[in-house]
């Protein structure tokens, strides 16, 4: 991995957390500032060490979980139908080139 | 030579586009019976999409999140879990 994707992976990834990682009201600045610091020191590690995905790279596998599990948890087929048309379009955007990525990953954190 | 702003505009769009589609994709799968607040905000789903396009793993990021989540719950949800007990 080069320099700079490494620089931009820690760029991005601290953006993410300083979004995530709460404030709480009975905290002092230098403890805000600790958890967000063990915060990314623990995602960091956890995103280094991660192995390669189990799942191969097919955008359409990814969609297929994510469709079965709607059409599993929802009585109406509504929300299905709603994720087929956002994923139609969603295949026809030239700049998201990580799709089955992006798809894995929602379905991963809400799963 | 003048950058392209016509271009540059519309590379933005796009992402905005693609932002867009990934929201309602998520707010979707939010919908399901799940803990408090698990719906990302467009801001957080961009940094995330900058995570993914330079090749951070989904599952480990995914994970990642959630368990950020569970070891610091937002300030909110901690205090609707103290009024309920």
């Amino acid at each position: 991995m080069s320099k700079s994707t490494e620089e931009r992976i820690d760029n991005a990834l601290w953006q993410l957390l300083e979004r995530t990682v709460p404030i709480y009201p009975e905290d002092d600045d230098e403890t805000a500032d600790q958890r967000l610091d063990d915060a990314f020191a623990f995602a960091r590690n956890a995103i280094a060490s991660a192995a390669d995905t189990a799942v191969g790279p097919d955008v359409h596998h990814a969609a297929d979980l994510i469709k079965r599990r709607l059409i599993r948890d929802n009585l109406s087929p509504e929300k299905a139908l709603k994720f087929s048309n956002l994923y139609s379009r969603l295949l026809s955007q030239p700049v998201l080139s990580q799709k089955w990525a992006m798809l894995y990953f929602l379905h991963s954190l809400t799963d | 030579m003048a950058p392209s702003q016509p271009q540059d505009a519309d590379k933005r769009q796009a992402a905005r586009e693609v932002i867009d589609i990934l929201h309602e994709i998520a707010t979707l799968l939010v919908a399901l019976p799940l803990p408090h607040n698990t719906q990302l905000n467009r801001q957080q789903l961009s940094y995330c999409v900058s995570l993914i396009e330079n090749g951070v793993n989904p599952e480990a990021l995914a994970n990642v999140i959630k368990e950020l989540r569970a070891q610091y719950p937002e300030p909110d949800a901690e205090e609707e879990g103290e009024e309920e007990t």
